[in-house]
């Protein structure tokens, strides 16, 4: 469903992505590694039509690159902030109502009813709140949160929009052991039939639980792809980590 | 033909003062990244201090210069506490709308004091004129001139051969590194406030000493000159600053000769407006504000 | 029975609101103007040349002003969408002081009943004088204000509680997302500055035909300045904020004796400590936020 050739992405005289082919399929759940600095959030910047690239990105048939982030995010493809991005001046509740812009069920005409009238899509966010567990937090402001409940709150955000393809930039960056494990939890249940999630992390035990398939950058060119444990014993992503920090034992 | 040349001449000469003042505000947002709209008024104060010396000890130019450029600094010092220090450093535009309120209070206040308006102001070399065949440039403007060209070479030398200079640019890059190595980002900041401000209260003297008067309406002109010159050469570079004064200088010479008083200043701003829209990193400007958007647009 | 004194104030609160509104709608999407006066003169101009110089009605010439101060809001939008904070705010200056330039050129005068009418340059625009001839009072006008003003404001608040409202506080707190959560945040830029000019426009022409004459001069920076700095008083979680900030200062200060002479004193320093304090004013989206909750706590939720 998607298909990823020859991506570049260059700021400058530094190529942060150089000739990154990469596929994913139809209900896969796919990992991306890479030490700092190897061009994991770029490329989904560059998927999301936040920084301009060259190649060819296909997305269930369409061209994505060129596209406007607001024309991408339309089209199924939701992504997740590795520095936390939620509308701090919004409550829970509102922000995930909020992200339901331009989906679907979306008529012009809604855009001018009141946001505390449509029942039925404050219903289904209210449930991706508590689905996330912030149930207790949902009317709060959202810029007074702890971090771990912000990261809750943006897979919520995404979730509303039903995406087909969904791109979690580490979805537990900062978190402590227990929380990453809540979360690596909640991530487990997101993949379906007809959603594709790529998850970007350094903490391999949550990778290795939930991946089918593991790809891994090192300065900003794919080195591996494959079976995850398979992946991770090969020399040259071994070599990737060296100096940087063990892939197995994070 | 003629007429132009001369025109050139006029806008020279007052394009000097132009970028004087372009080189006080450059070198605030320089450091600060941040627009201090009360820059003019703080000079007008200066100005002002100077003038009350001049009427109450008849005191001497030195004297004068001196007053102008301590009343400048004391009046920008209060800015930077009230405007910068106080505004956490992400709100840029916080601080604009700020210096801009804080405006009214110093026009106020020296109206105030000075209820006037009109004041008498000792001029240097006012009348002089010098001559180049059939054209000509008044003494005061050429003085002006080579003292831009001295605050341009001395600014340089300062941030680039000084350790304060060092410190002024390690702030402007990144003052959370800057803090983190040790550097006094707050007293730094104040201090090239106060460079800034001793700078425009030189301007102002000079200014006002060709004029030989001054009103409160000054902190107005100076900040939208300062403004539109420093602009149209590029916030926050040097050399840009003289270039966008002398530039404005003759434009409006130009429109002034050809047009009349009100297209004058009408052009200035269709200039300053076509800049912002086209090239908002002005002349010299743009590669810096290109990278700094580059930077502060990454997700 | 009020007051001529106090029908002055209450008008010139009036008017002034719309300004305060304008750039109110202006913050609220993220941006900083400078120049919302300008379209109070464009439409005060527009209005006053089509009652007094064609004879169109009250009603009609109103309208006008504020589309035409509407279009100017729309071409002011295009060129700036580019920029952003300082060099937009700039533009926005440069854009307004273009303005009252050209105005103090423009020249447009024809004969009406024997003598000419229409905007003469620096001398301004006199004869506006509609509300003479139909014979309308001090107090009169200011219910026809306080109507507008009033209509404005229900707009202004219905679109707040909508997803379009929700939608342009996005843009305002972080584009980057809103382009990610599907949100047109050019679209939203553009319709939003237009629709400020607008409703600044509806100011002007009120301005122009109470007081019967403009000028361009008084139409400067610091008319904008007021504007914009009544939303930053008052708060930019509601457009109660902006009329809380008008009140503030002309109900308050410039009516207080006490001030007098010092207002701009008092004025200045209230701005720049509550930009310290509470940079997003008083009524900001927390307290707007704490508000709601209480009441809402009250008839047990939603
Ligand atoms: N907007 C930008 N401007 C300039 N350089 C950038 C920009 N964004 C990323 N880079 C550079 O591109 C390279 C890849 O960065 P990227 O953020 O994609 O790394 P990453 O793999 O996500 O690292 P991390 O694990 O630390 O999140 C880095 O060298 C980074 O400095
Ligand atoms: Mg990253």
């Amino acid at each position: 469903m998607l298909a990823i050739d020859g991506l570049t992405v260059r700021f400058g005289g530094l190529t942060a992505l150089e000739d990154v082919s990469l596929r994913a399929a139809e209900g896969e759940v796919l990992g991306l590694i890479g030490p700092n600095g190897s061009g994991k959030t770029t490329l989904i910047n560059a998927l999301t039509g936040v920084y301009p690239a060259t190649g060819r990105v296909r997305f269930r048939g369409a061209d994505l690159l060129g596209l406007s982030s607001e024309r991408i995010v339309r089209m199924g493809l939701v992504r997740t902030f590795q520095n936390l991005r939620v509308f701090r001046r919004m409550t829970v509740l509102e922000n995930v109502l909020a992200a339901q812009n331009g989906i679907p069920d979306m008529r012009l005409v809604d855009l001018l009813g009141s946001r505390h009238r449509d029942a039925a899509r404050r219903l289904r966010a209210r449930r991706l709140v508590e689905r996330v567990g912030l149930g207790g937090d949902a009317d709060r402001l959202a810029g007074e949160l702890p971090l771990a409940s912000q990261r809750r709150l943006e897979l919520a955000r995404a979730l509303v929009r039903d995406p087909a393809l969904l791109l979690l930039d580490e979805p537990s960056g900062g978190m402590t052991p227990a929380e990453t494990r809540e979360m690596t939890g909640l991530i487990a249940t997101l993949a379906c039939p007809g959603r594709t999630v790529i998850v970007v992390e350094h903490k391999m035990a949550l990778i290795v639980g939930l991946c089918t398939r593991l790809a891994v950058l090192n300065f900003g060119r794919l080195i591996a792809d494959g079976e995850p444990t398979e992946v991770l014993q090969r020399p040259a992503v071994i070599e990737a980590y060296l100096g940087t920090e063990s892939p197995v034992d994070a | 033909m003629a007429d132009f040349l001369q025109n050139c001449l006029d806008g020279i000469a007052i394009g000097a003062a132009y970028a004087l003042l372009a080189l006080g505000f450059t070198l605030i947002f320089g450091v600060l990244r941040r627009l201090n709209l009360s820059y003019g008024p703080s000079i007008m104060a200066g100005v002002f201090a100077g003038t009350a010396a001049y009427m109450a000890f008849n005191a001497g130019l030195a004297e004068v210069a001196i007053a102008t450029v301590i009343g400048a600094v004391v009046v920008g010092a209060y800015i930077e506490r009230l405007c910068f220090w106080a505004i956490r450093k992400d709100m840029a535009v916080a601080s604009m709308v700020s210096s801009f309120v804080i405006w009214m209070q110093i026009e106020e206040g020296v109206t105030l004091l000075f209820p006037d308006r009109t004041y008498a102001f000792p001029g240097i070399l006012a009348d002089s004129v010098v001559e180049f065949g059939p054209f000509f440039l008044r003494a005061s403007s050429l003085a002006m001139l080579a003292i831009a060209a001295l605050a341009v070479l001395g600014l340089l030398a300062l941030i680039y051969r000084t350790h304060f200079g060092l410190a002024v640019r390690a702030v402007s890059e990144n003052p959370e590194a800057a803090r983190v190595a040790g550097v006094n980002t707050g007293l730094v900041t104040l201090l090239a406030f106060a460079c800034a401000s001793a700078l425009g209260g030189l301007a102002g003297f000079l200014i006002a000493a060709g004029d030989q008067q001054i009103t409160p309406l000054f902190g107005l002109w100076a900040t939208f000159k300062g403004l539109i010159a420093m602009m149209l050469g590029g916030m926050g570079s040097i050399p840009g600053a003289v270039l966008g004064g002398l530039l404005l200088g003759t434009v409006e010479a130009n429109a002034l000769w050809y047009l009349g008083v009100e297209t004058r200043d009408l052009i200035a701003y269709m200039l300053l407006f076509a800049v912002l829209t086209f090239r908002p990193g002005g002349l010299m400007g743009q590669a810096a504000l290109m990278a700094r958007r580059a930077a502060e647009s990454r997700v | 029975m009020l007051d001529d004194h106090l029908i002055g104030v209450l008008s010139n609160m009036g008017m002034i609101s719309f300004i305060a509104l304008s750039a109110y709608l202006v913050l609220v999407v993220g941006e900083i103007s400078f120049g919302q006066q300008a379209f109070f003169a464009i439409s005060a101009y527009a209005s006053g040349i089509a009652s007094a110089m064609w004879g169109w009605p009250f009603l009609g010439a109103v309208l006008w002003g504020a589309a035409v101060s509407g279009l100017a809001g729309l071409l002011l939008a295009i060129p700036t969408l580019r920029i952003r904070g300082l060099y937009f705010a700039i533009a926005t200056l440069a854009f307004a002081e273009m303005v009252r330039l050209a105005l103090e050129i423009f020249t447009y005068r024809v004969e009406v009943d024997g003598e000419l009418v229409g905007p003469d340059g620096s001398e301004g625009f006199r004869d506006i004088r509609y509300i003479y001839e139909a014979d309308i009072s001090s107090g009169e006008f200011l219910l026809v204000i306080l109507a507008l003003l009033a209509v404005t404001l229900a707009a202004i608040l219905w679109i707040e509680r909508t997803r379009l409202g929700a939608m342009l506080r996005m843009v305002g707190e972080d584009p980057v997302l809103a382009r990610l959560q599907g949100v047109n945040v050019n679209l939203a830029k553009i319709a939003t500055v237009a629709a400020a000019g607008l409703i600044a426009g509806i100011g002007g022409a009120l301005y122009a035909h109470l007081n019967t004459y403009v000028e361009p001069k008084i139409f400067n920076v610091m008319l904008g300045v007021h504007g914009l700095a009544y939303g930053l008083i008052g708060g930019l979680g509601t457009a109660f904020g902006p009329l809380l900030g008008v009140a503030l200062d002309i109900g308050v200060l410039e009516s207080t004796r006490a001030f007098s002479g010092y207002r701009m004193i008092v004025f200045g320093g209230l701005v720049a400590v509550l930009l310290i304090v509470r940079p997003r004013g008083l009524l900001d989206e927390a307290a707007v936020y704490r508000i709601r909750r209480f009441f809402v706590r009250k008839d047990a939720g939603d």
